[in-house]
């Protein structure tokens, strides 16, 4: 299908384009009262390039505009992690320690920081799926599915592909193994082994509530992962720059 | 119910050729168990955990906050692993397990 | 110059904490400079860069270790006075890790141009930083989050010669076993404790039955990724892939921390709660752990391939070790284990190998030589204790099947046909790293951690041992048929693999949940 020729595509998404733009604002900037987050926002915008990108067949803004974006998402992080580490000794620390400082700091911070993981996260999103968009060269749509794609090197692939018949009864014969063993190994686990049921952590979820009362920051979600968790909000973030980088790398190997 | 999908997606990984239906299945075996973790923290009849001016129970909000993270996570490998099969496509012209020499 | 004032202002454990603290920082911050100059100002100094993140950590881990001796005891640090909050964990074991990682860190400062681009540095740092955040976390979620930053460094490291296969390989089961890792987080987290690693010590807490669910979980999740039996075929093909720089990181580290998952998720609170069970079944899995590694070695025929294998030989005695509750001489054989292999490795970039010749200066062989009796077959330390009393149990087949399976692995490593080149001179690197085995040694056998057998036992268990080699040496020259069997037996293809993990899954569930079973 050519989606270059849909006229009803066009104009749709270009009319919708400021609603998600504003959309994916008030999801990151209420993310300390409602349900939402940089994460989120960060999805959605860079969802909806995504897709835009997908029906024009053309790059919307270029590579570097995305990257600037990313890269002033990282170094929002990195300051307020150094800034927490010359404050209270730890990294991201003095945020709002549970019974410490005052709530407006706290309520800027956690803005602040969801508004860094918005730009990283927007930004890497495009770039992420871009690079899958634009396989071949940065100019023309070339999507990279190993099916459709025609153009091999003749040569090598003799050499390294063994005919497929050769193995098949291997594999059939794991097939029925692996088939056997997990319906009895189901089996087993429904009938013989005692169930349990999972624990609540009342007594965490109490303290949870407290702080989040005390700062009067709305969602609790955000108080874990910007709060108690905020490492691995920022190990995340940096797992997502290093597979921007990553795919870069491996698709630009020749 | 969980488990009857971590059974699919186990099957589905050791038994699939091609190389991105079972990095598909992983994603299913992860997935199953984030919806474990997040159903492992919920309670019946509770709300969302956002506070709100009435005193009533929320869910725990520590998996969510921990889910996101695996999520993302996930989606990083995905499309890490996407971009290494496609290159390994280049240089092979194939992507079935049973015809490459090197599995 | 008086430094008593500044140490009387600077208290030890503030100090102690910091550094340890800012040890895996040390690279996200360097990263994060470097991106600002790559793409603000559009200058190239990521090399520069890579090297400053190197030699601030050699001199933070140099710093730990020396105020180490003014701690004593473990130490957790919590970010925020809450329990579900990330923890990080000192413990005097965790400063071998440290000292094993800190080996490859000093030698990648001689072949850091062997990355190309820029971005491979960017992404080298990401690995640095994975790899310090393990030893430092004492959180099992962080822990899990460090690992996966550190394991896609390592895929994409590994494709750098366009070996793509094997980056997919190791992603598959990178994968598996970090999906089993967070099953075991789930089943932990519903039996009431929290991530920190203090509450797995305080297992009598909480529930015991989901407890033992989720260390069954990590220790599964462990042996995938530290490759004992049913999946060690993985590591030969993935660890040669990269070039010589990574390979050693890779061999000399990465592997290791299956290691240390195994030795503070599973085997300390197995102990802690009694379940002899488990230990029995690392005991029994590192056995064959190492009798397939000396047959994979035995059978391979790539050079570089061979190296890689010898690593899973080293886990399963390190493995063995642990189980019977020796855990200071496996600590000091996986630290001395590190500059050995990464010699190897940085070795054979200087050997000329093409089809089961290998050609290089005298000086390179008689090195080569004396790091493979010194430390690939015979390292004293594990040797000796094995074999003088194994704790309380005193097995002596354990002292026999060592040496011969060490026979095979050297027989193994010196199958080819060896030529002696008339110049050349061992790089800066490889001499480096010699100094360091001799640094390390002479610090172990200073500490008298264990004593060394006499000498007339020593020279028998040598010549067993180098008779053994000669055996299988000669063997393997001789017969042809054993030279394809390294492409028909030992590489199953990935679905037998995969099958194989979910095979022993059930086989360690079976035994360890029979008592529990209604």
């Amino acid at each position: 299908m050519n989606l270059k020729e849909s006229q009803i595509l066009e104009t749709a998404l270009t009319k919708l384009f400021p609603f998600a733009l504003l959309f994916s604002g008030y999801v990151f900037s209420y993310g300390g009262a409602f349900p939402g987050g940089g994460f989120q926002a960060g999805v959605i915008i860079g969802t909806f390039i995504v897709i835009l990108e997908l029906v024009f067949e053309r790059k919307i803004y270029s590579n570097p505009v995305f990257e600037r974006i990313e890269l002033t998402g990282i170094l929002f992080l990195g300051i307020a992690l150094i800034a927490g580490f010359m404050i209270s000794g730890y990294p991201f620390g003095g945020l709002y320690s549970y019974g410490g400082s005052s709530y407006p700091l706290a309520n800027a911070m956690i803005w602040f920081l969801n508004m860094a993981i918005f730009l990283e996260v927007s930004g890497s999103m495009v770039l992420i799926f871009r690079n899958f968009l634009f396989w071949e060269s940065d100019d023309t749509v070339r999507i990279a599915s190993p099916h459709l794609q025609q153009a091999v090197m003749p040569q090598e692939s003799t050499v390294l592909r063994i005919p497929q018949t050769k193995r098949k009864k291997e594999f059939l014969c794991v097939a029925v193994i692996a088939a056997l063993l997990i319906a009895v190994s189901v089996i087993v686990i429904l009938l013989f082994m005692p169930a349990y049921t999972p624990t609540v952590h009342h007594g965490e979820m109490d303290v949870i509530r407290m702080t989040a009362s005390e700062y009067s920051i709305r969602n609790m979600v955000s108080v874990v992962y910007l709060g108690p968790r905020v490492i691995d909000t920022f190990l995340e973030v940096m797992v997502v720059i290093l597979t921007v980088l990553g795919i870069k790398v491996v698709r630009g190997s020749r | 119910m969980s488990l009857i999908i971590l059974a699919i997606g186990i099957f589905g990984l050791i038994t699939a050729d091609n190389l991105i239906k079972k990095i598909m299945c992983l994603s299913v075996i992860e997935n199953t168990i984030i919806l474990n973790f997040i159903s492992s923290g919920y309670i019946t009849g509770a709300a969302a955990p956002i506070l709100t001016a009435k005193d009533i129970a929320t869910v725990d909000p520590v998996p969510q906050a921990l889910m996101l993270t695996a999520i993302v996570i996930g989606v990083c490998f995905n499309s890490l692993a996407i971009a290494c099969i496609v290159k390994l496509h280049e240089k092979t012209s194939t992507v079935l397990v049973s015809e490459l020499h090197e599995f | 110059m008086n430094f008593e004032p500044l140490l009387q202002t600077l208290q030890v454990e503030e100090l102690f904490r910091i550094l340890w603290i800012s040890y895996p920082i040390i690279p996200l911050i360097t990263m994060m400079i470097a991106l600002a100059l790559k793409y603000l100002f559009a200058k190239q100094k990521i090399i520069y860069a890579a090297g400053v993140s190197l030699i601030l950590q050699i001199l933070t881990a140099a710093a730990i270790i020396l105020l180490s001796r003014e701690i004593s005891g473990e130490r957790y640090y919590q970010l925020m006075d809450s329990r579900i909050s990330i923890t990080f964990h000192y413990g005097i074991e965790k400063l071998y890790f440290m000292g094993a990682l800190t080996v490859p860190m000093i030698l990648a400062l001689f072949r850091l141009k062997s990355l190309n681009t820029p971005e491979m540095y960017l992404i080298f740092l990401f690995y640095l930083a994975g790899c310090s955040g393990l030893i430092v976390t004492g959180d099992v979620f962080n822990f899990f989050v460090f690992y996966e930053l550190m394991i896609m460094g390592a895929y994409v490291l590994i494709s750098v010669k366009h070996e793509y296969s094997a980056s997919v390989k190791y992603m598959v089961f990178g994968a598996v076993s970090s999906a089993i890792f967070l099953g075991g987080i789930v089943v932990l987290y519903s039996s009431g404790a929290y991530f920190s690693f203090s509450f797995l010590y305080q297992i009598h807490d909480y529930e015991t039955y989901p407890m033992i669910i989720a260390i069954y979980l990590f220790c599964i999740a462990f042996f995938i990724k530290g490759a004992f039996l049913p999946v060690s075929g993985w590591v030969a093909p993935c660890h040669s892939a990269a070039n010589s720089l990574v390979s050693s990181f890779l061999a000399s580290y990465t592997i290791f921390t299956g290691i240390l998952g195994l030795y503070y998720l599973v085997i300390l609170p197995a102990e802690i709660l009694g379940a002899d069970q488990l230990l029995t079944i690392i005991r029994i899995i590192s056995l064959l752990t190492i009798g397939a590694a000396s047959l994979i070695i035995f059978f391979e025929r790539e050079y570089k391939r061979v190296i890689a294998a010898s690593t899973v030989y080293t886990i399963g005695i390190v493995g063995l070790l642990m189980s019977h509750g020796l855990q200071i001489p496996a600590l000091w054989y996986v630290l001395i284990h590190a500059p050995y292999k990464s010699l190897l490795f940085y070795m054979y970039e200087e050997f000329e190998d093409n089809d089961s010749t290998i050609k290089a200066s005298l000086l390179l062989f008689i090195l080569f030589g004396i790091a493979l009796l010194y430390t690939g077959g015979f390292f004293p330390s594990a040797t000796s204790t094995i074999k003088l009393s194994l704790g309380s149990v005193d097995i002596a087949w354990y002292k026999w099947f060592i040496l011969v399976t060490a026979g095979i692995l050297i027989g193994g490593f010196t199958k080819y046909r060896f030529k002696v080149r008339a110049r050349g001179i061992p790089s800066a690197a490889s001499i480096t790293a010699l100094l360091i085995i001799i640094g390390y040694s002479s610090v172990y056998f200073s500490s008298t951690g264990f004593p060394l057998p006499s000498w007339r036992d020593m020279l028998i268990e040598y010549l067993v041992l180098l008779t053994a080699a000669g055996i299988s040496r000669t063997l393997y020259m001789r017969a042809p048929v054993l030279h394809n069997v390294d492409k028909k037996t030992i590489y199953r293809n990935l679905n037998q693999e995969l099958l194989l993990i979910f095979v022993i899954l059930i086989t360690v569930g079976i035994w360890m949940f029979f008592p529990y079973a209604g």
